[in-house]
């Protein structure tokens, strides 16, 4: 029997341990890196030949640039443009795993939860910390809104707290459950398409369709995780 | 302006582009239109939860105050997550200024 969950199945490619802790070379690090590779080549290619009338290549590389350089700018502001260089990082990693995920027999390493969390983590972990560098203990006063009665903080200050560390969790389970859902949704279709032979054409439409759907929800996501970063990192630059 | 016919179409384009980039209407209607932020308001709801659920079984764990813990921070996590909800749907980021529905 077919399994759609098989697809999310880890297994190391090169075993590897230190002290008792597995570290192996798994087809989720493999995939990875060829993330990682896919985008230099991606970006590098591109602006090996700079012209001053862009090709194809070329502008892809540069709609990218401008993509995420207008999306940091209009949401963080001047203030946010040194931190470029991390955002976009985040942007083409997720981007690039998503869209590597979609071609078939390759593996999504977005879909699992601990991936993603751990990306959520440094996304979250980079903006806390930048709010410290830059305010100090003021930072805290992010835990207190604006003109909130004194009587209430011990009610509001606890919630806001709850608040803000929930961030992550939000991050990291928004992009998990998307790429999981969609991956796991498209298999079983494939598997209505096998069990129904002749009839199987009807399914096989639907898939079609959500494959059409997967890419912009892959793209999206993509999007969606970048945007909130910057707003957290809005959000610890500013201050309210 | 120019008698080169792909010169003066290129100016176009590049006018167009100028346009839509000014104006930023493509982003925003993404995260608006495609159920991101249908889809953001569940995802909120169960964050604040799950931190709650486990900040409250940590406490619990290192004071030994069972369950009061979990309860508390259980009640505080859920105003939490009905909190980010709310600050989804009115968030005032500039991106979503423009087009702002909800």
């Amino acid at each position: 029997m077919f399994d759609p969950l098989h697809q999310f199945e880890i297994h190391s490619l090169i075993s590897f341990q230190i002290k008792g802790i597995d570290l192996s070379f798994t087809n989720s690090s493999l995939f990875m890196v060829i993330a990682v590779l896919a985008t230099t080549i991606f970006l590098v290619g591109g602006m090996s030949r700079s012209q001053l009338i862009p090709g194809r290549w070329q502008s892809m590389t540069e709609i990218m640039y401008a993509f995420v350089a207008n999306m940091l700018d209009e949401t963080v502001g001047i203030k946010g443009q040194k931190y470029f260089p991390f955002i976009f990082t985040i942007f083409m990693f997720i981007l690039m795993g998503n869209i590597i995920g979609m071609i078939p027999y390759n593996f999504t390493f977005t879909s699992h939860l601990i991936v993603t969390f751990g990306l959520a983590m440094i996304a979250f972990g980079v903006a806390t910390l930048i709010g410290f560098i830059r305010h100090g203990f003021h930072y805290f006063s992010l835990f207190i809104p604006k003109g909130a009665p004194i009587y209430m903080l011990p009610l509001i200050v606890p919630i806001e707290i709850l608040s803000y560390l929930s961030r992550p969790i939000s991050l990291a389970v928004r992009l998990f459950a998307n790429m999981m859902a969609g991956h796991t949704m498209l298999k079983v279709f494939a598997g209505f398409t096998v069990m129904l032979g002749v009839f199987g054409i009807a399914p096989l439409f639907v898939n079609t369709l959500l494959t059409a759907f997967e890419i912009l929800v892959a793209v999206l996501q993509a999007y969606v995780f970048t945007i909130l970063t910057c707003i957290y990192l809005h959000d610890s630059i500013h201050l309210h | 302006m120019s008698d080169d016919p792909t010169l003066d179409r290129l100016k176009k384009q590049i006018q167009e582009a100028k346009k839509t980039s000014q104006s930023g209407s493509f982003k925003g209607n993404m995260s608006q239109n495609f159920g991101g932020k249908f889809f953001n308001v569940g995802v909120e709801l169960v964050a604040g939860i799950i931190v709650g659920v486990g900040l409250g079984l940590i406490v619990d764990w290192v004071c030994g105050t069972s369950p009061w813990g979990l309860i508390s921070l259980f009640i505080f996590g859920s105003i939490a997550g009905m909190l980010n909800v709310y600050r989804t749907l009115t968030r005032k980021s500039p991106v979503d200024k423009k087009d702002m529905h909800v």
